[in-house]
């Protein structure tokens, strides 16, 4: 590990941003400054980095949550309804009555009894877990320490699973 | 239409700006108050990015009032954008905006350069308004080391202090 040199006017800045005063109203801030009146525009242009950073509305990362949690609820919403539709077939609530036909292999996966699915989105630093069962939605975010592949910053992976207890017909 | 005579070297203009900053300081506390401090940073990054248009042949002091002016109305403004309390705008200075295309690119182009944990936290900090602890617990790191992605993610993104340590180390 190699060891950054000590600037007291950057660590000073630092200083102050994490305390969340405006660098260039710190007293020390500005007797450094003065000392140095020269790299005045090295902290100006860090500090308009910053606060472009605090007005991007859409920045990286924060555009790759918003795209899995959309395909999370599109998946989500999918499901349910599939669900919902099985659920209502296999109770006998549809509207209209089968059709009668000749006798053939029976494809009757039963009637469900509950139903749990889970979607897990890992991406670099973090791992999000939704899972949505009946009634019920519960969102976990856990930062873990998730390796991607060669450092890819842009890295992302998604799995779904998908359980349901199901009571056959007899 | 008067000709503008620019400063020779930025390091003048600093001189200059570093050199106004006690009297500037002491003219924004009674215009703006408590805020005082976040002005005069906004108008020295404002006064630093049209620095261009600043006539070295004149007194700094009565550029940097009037870009104070136009920093105070637009803050007002966007607190409370009712346009018969502003006046004339006796500035013509624009604010700079991140929704500029340019602008975001460029901080998107300087954010993908991040390492994603250096990334990670300076939105948490800057962007979603975490404090350093919180960040900490959520991730499950040390302040300590929070701190110090945190700092050299604000150099990387700007160039800022003297170089950040290489990318291997956590």
């Amino acid at each position: 590990m190699s060891t950054t040199p000590r600037d007291p006017l950057i660590e000073a800045v630092h200083e102050a941003l994490d305390a969340r005063r405006p660098p260039l109203g710190d007293d020390r801030v500005r007797e450094l400054l003065a000392q140095q009146p020269e790299r005045l525009g090295e902290i100006l242009e860090m500090l308009t980095c910053l606060d472009r950073l605090v007005e991007d509305p859409v920045a990286p990362a924060r555009r790759l949550r918003v795209a899995a949690a959309i395909a999370a609820v599109l998946l989500m919403v999918g499901l349910a309804v599939w669900l919902s539709w099985d659920r209502g077939v296999s109770q006998g609530e549809r509207k209209t009555p089968p059709e009668v036909s000749a006798p053939e292999p029976s494809t009757d996966l039963g009637r469900i009894l509950t139903w749990k699915m889970e979607i897990v989105t890992e991406r670099p630093g973090k791992r999000e877990v939704l899972r949505r069962d009946e009634g019920r939605l519960q969102r976990e975010i856990v930062s873990a320490p998730v390796r991607s592949p060669e450092d890819d910053e842009g890295w992302a992976r998604a799995s779904l699973a998908l359980s349901t207890e199901r009571r056959l017909s007899e | 239409m008067t000709e503008v005579k620019p400063v020779d070297r930025t390091d003048e203009l600093s001189r200059r700006l570093v050199a106004e900053m006690p009297a500037l300081r002491a003219w924004l506390g009674r215009l703006a108050g408590a805020e005082a401090d976040d002005v005069l940073q906004d108008v020295l990054a404002r006064a630093w990015r049209y620095r261009s248009a600043y006539d070295a042949s004149q007194p700094i002091g009565g550029w940097l009032r009037q870009i104070a002016r136009r920093v105070w109305i637009d803050r007002h403004q966007r607190a409370n954008p009712d346009p018969e309390r502003l006046g004339d705008r006796a500035e013509t200075l624009p604010a700079p905006r991140a929704s500029d295309p340019a602008l975001r690119e460029d901080i998107e182009h300087r954010l993908e350069k991040l390492r994603p944990i250096e990334r990670d936290i300076l939105l948490r900090f800057h962007r979603d308004g975490l404090s350093i602890a919180e960040i900490a617990a959520e991730l499950g790191h040390p302040v300590g080391t929070v701190k110090s992605h945190l700092h050299r993610a604000r150099q990387r993104l700007t160039g800022a202090g003297p170089s950040p340590s290489p990318r291997g180390e956590s």
